[in-house]
């Protein structure tokens, strides 16, 4: 009965005009969109490459000089694009892609390729997360809307009870079929891509976020076509259902994104930049404990050796010195940098959260995390850029530590010491702290999969005409 | 006299049957027995009864008292099982209009019957529902509403159900296609199915059933032979009654 009803709902699927006319729009614009996301992502990915490349080359090949200097003298850290970054560019369009890595500060990151969009910004991109998380349950709200509405509106509802046909089976019938159509769209595509994935040899850990990404939309339009189908088979016409389903699609979509982000930011405030630099920098001026710690040091080092002045020291204690006082900051840049962050991740775990009212904000945080672009993983780059700005300043340090001044001469280090200085190679966190970090996101697309279906399983066998 | 089975049993029984929407009561008890092999003509005007009294039989209404059975099921206790009993064909047929008449035939029929029927099988029905061949195919979009009422008697013709319920059946056929109606009820009728038409066609009831039901108020008021009465007297009959209980009434 299941396959005879399938393939009639699909038949009437495929006669219908106006499912070729929304199918052809969508294709349109997913085609679109995956050429241009593909596009965006090559170059960056391409600049990333020549970038890093040329950065560690510039580092190796400078010339003799002070270790100090060289810390001055500094490396940019470049964040590669997300690895599903072509799906969902998420944030990365507005997030900084390079760190200056220096001595004595935790510096900022730099440079938005927001920046180069134009005027282009105002009008946002039409990226293939877009098209699956807000413009295909707008598909699925006009084909489902009726679905079940438009057979009590017409009779036919009647009829086929009086036929004797069980609701609960028939109403399982439709939404197998409406599945099947929805996965004859997107499985196709979505194997297409794990073909590339895996032709272009690409890391396990994408072609994992990229089976996670396919469970994610299947959750997500799960829900949303339960959700259309339990609205249509409560409703007396199909006017009601699909007022009531182009309401919660508006507001999940249009209106709580916007709405939620603002009251995020209003519960869990931010500083400005100038505010923040404002912050840091009087931390910062604290140093008597530091001077403290110095005045102590010296008169270890004096007494153990035997000697008066740091100058006769068998080690440059200028080198102590600075390590002391990077030590000394990395607290205040600690304190500083994780409160901002994490005032910007509770605004993010906020927005997971309203996905309960709004499903397209968990879809978009849960997205653009597999994706890799998103606030999690741009902490989780600037993190690892700073660890590395860190073991590079101990290595210079240390050997400003080791050489004292000769003669009147301060140690001059060469290409040996550049090499020691391990290259920034960054790697994304993996799929299963992504996934937990996203564990509110997942939990609410989780429940709004649920609920629509107890709620059909409650109604469906007691259907009436 | 209804003809009942082993148990006692009708294959249509309606035992005390009361529904009130509001103020309005539909059925004030109605009792009424129709056997194997019988056509029950149930004649009323509009507000009878007749409707809810289908639909009580359907399982789609829920009656404040009384009993409903089909095949000797209980429709409130058992709706589903009751319903597998029936061939139901209602005022306005509906049907999928991208379908054709032969793939809405097999689809109703696919969904509510135990076995599939064959294609040529399916053309037999449409064609003693009176569909010409050329029509089996065409989209049902392009039917007039005596075709579509066609397909909608070839989906009950297919049941092939101890028990048929028809409302209004001949609402929109043409002469000749409802003389075939007719000539298939009556022959349904011969095989032993059951038949309870709710109909207002006086002369049309007269012609096919075995017996016929004046209700008015919800509550059968007469039942007539249609074999010892003309169709002059049938419809002074129906008349006095109906107006002689609204009369009552004002």
């Amino acid at each position: 009965m299941i396959a005879r009803l399938v393939a009639k709902e699909l038949l009437e699927l495929r006669r219908d005009g106006r499912v070729w006319m929304l199918l052809a729009i969508l294709g349109v614009l997913a085609a679109g969109a995956a050429l241009s996301a593909w596009q965006q992502v090559r170059t960056q990915h391409a600049a990333w490459h020549a970038a890093s490349a040329g950065e560690q080359e510039r580092w190796l090949a400078q010339d003799e000089k002070h270790p100090h200097s060289a810390a001055h003298y500094g490396v940019y850290a470049f964040r590669p694009p997300g690895p599903l970054a072509a799906f969902d560019p998420g944030l990365d369009p507005y997030l900084p892609v390079t760190v200056w890595m220096e001595a004595h500060r935790q510096n900022e990151a730099l440079y938005r390729p927001a920046q180069d969009a134009g005027s282009a910004v105002r009008f946002g991109r039409l990226t293939p997360a877009i098209i699956v998380g807000a413009l295909l349950p707008l598909l699925i709200v006009l084909v489902a809307a009726p679905a079940i509405s438009g057979e009590r509106e017409r009779g036919t509802l009647r009829q086929l009870l009086a036929q004797g046909v069980a609701p609960g089976r028939w109403v399982l019938g439709k939404g197998l079929a409406l599945a099947t159509l929805l996965a004859g769209l997107l499985l196709p595509l979505w194997l297409l891509v794990a073909a590339v994935l895996i032709v272009a040899s690409a890391p396990l850990d994408t072609l994992a976020r990229w089976l996670a990404a396919g469970a994610l939309v299947a959750l997500y339009l799960g829900g949303f076509l339960l959700t259309c189908l339990f609205v249509s088979a409560c409703s007396r016409s199909v006017r009601t259902a699909l007022l009531v389903l182009l309401s919660v699609w508006a507001v999940s979509t249009l209106i709580a994104p916007r709405a939620v982000l603002e009251w995020a930011q209003w519960r869990h405030p931010t500083p400005s930049s100038f505010e923040f630099r404002q912050a840091l920098q009087a931390d910062l001026r604290d140093r008597s404990e530091l001077d403290a710690r110095l005045a102590r040091r010296a008169a270890e080092l004096l007494e153990a050796h035997g000697v008066d002045r740091l100058e006769q020291l068998p080690v440059n204690f200028d080198g102590f010195r600075l390590q002391a006082a990077e030590e000394h900051d990395y607290a205040v840049f600690d304190a500083h940098f994780g409160r901002l962050h994490d005032g910007y991740l509770a605004q993010e775990r906020l927005l997971q959260w309203f996905g309960v009212l709004a499903p397209y904000l968990a879809f978009s945080a849960a997205s653009s995390g597999l994706s890799g672009t998103d606030l999690l993983h741009y902490r989780h780059f600037a993190d690892s850029a700073e660890q590395h700005r860190r073991v590079m300043q101990e290595v210079l340090n240390e050997a400003i530590y080791r050489n004292p001044e000769v003669d009147g001469q301060r140690y001059l280090a060469g290409p040996e010491l550049w090499a020691i200085v391990p290259k920034f190679e960054y790697s994304a966190p993996s799929l299963g702290r992504v996934i937990s970090g996203h564990a509110p996101a997942f939990a609410v697309l989780t429940g709004w999969l649920l609920l629509p279906l107890m709620g059909l399983l409650r109604v469906a066998p007691r259907l009436q005409p | 006299m209804a003809a009942s089975d082993a148990g006692g049993h009708c294959p249509l029984e309606l035992i005390g049957l009361r529904k009130r929407f509001g103020p309005v009561q539909a059925l004030a008890g109605l009792d009424l027995r129709v056997g194997a092999g019988e056509c029950y003509a149930l004649l009323g005007p509009n507000g009878a009864g007749k409707t809810t009294a289908l639909n009580i039989l359907l399982g789609f209404l829920q009656p404040d008292a009384g009993t409903a059975r089909i095949a000797a099921v209980d429709v409130q206790a058992d709706p589903d099982r009751a319903r597998r009993n029936l061939a139901y064909i209602p005022e306005q047929v509906q049907l999928y209009p991208r379908l054709s008449g032969l793939e809405n035939l097999a689809y109703f029929h696919g969904l509510g019957a135990s076995e599939a029927m064959a294609d040529a099988q399916l053309r037999d029905c449409l064609r003693q529902a009176g569909l010409t061949d050329t029509a089996h195919d065409r989209r049902v979009h392009t039917y007039s509403k005596g075709m579509r009422q066609k397909v909608g008697i070839a989906i009950a013709l297919a049941r092939r159900a101890p028990v048929m319920l028809l409302d209004e059946p001949t609402s929109g056929l043409d002469p000749e296609a409802a003389f075939e109606l007719n000539n298939s009820l009556r022959d349904l009728a011969a095989r032993g199915v059951t038949i309870l038409m709710a109909t207002h066609d006086l002369f049309r009831a007269r012609e096919v059933a075995s017996r016929i039901g004046i209700l008015v108020a919800g509550r059968l008021q007469q039942e007539v032979d249609p074999a010892s009465v003309g169709g002059a007297e049938l419809e002074s009959l129906y008349l006095a009654a109906v107006r002689d209980l609204l009369g009552r009434a004002s």
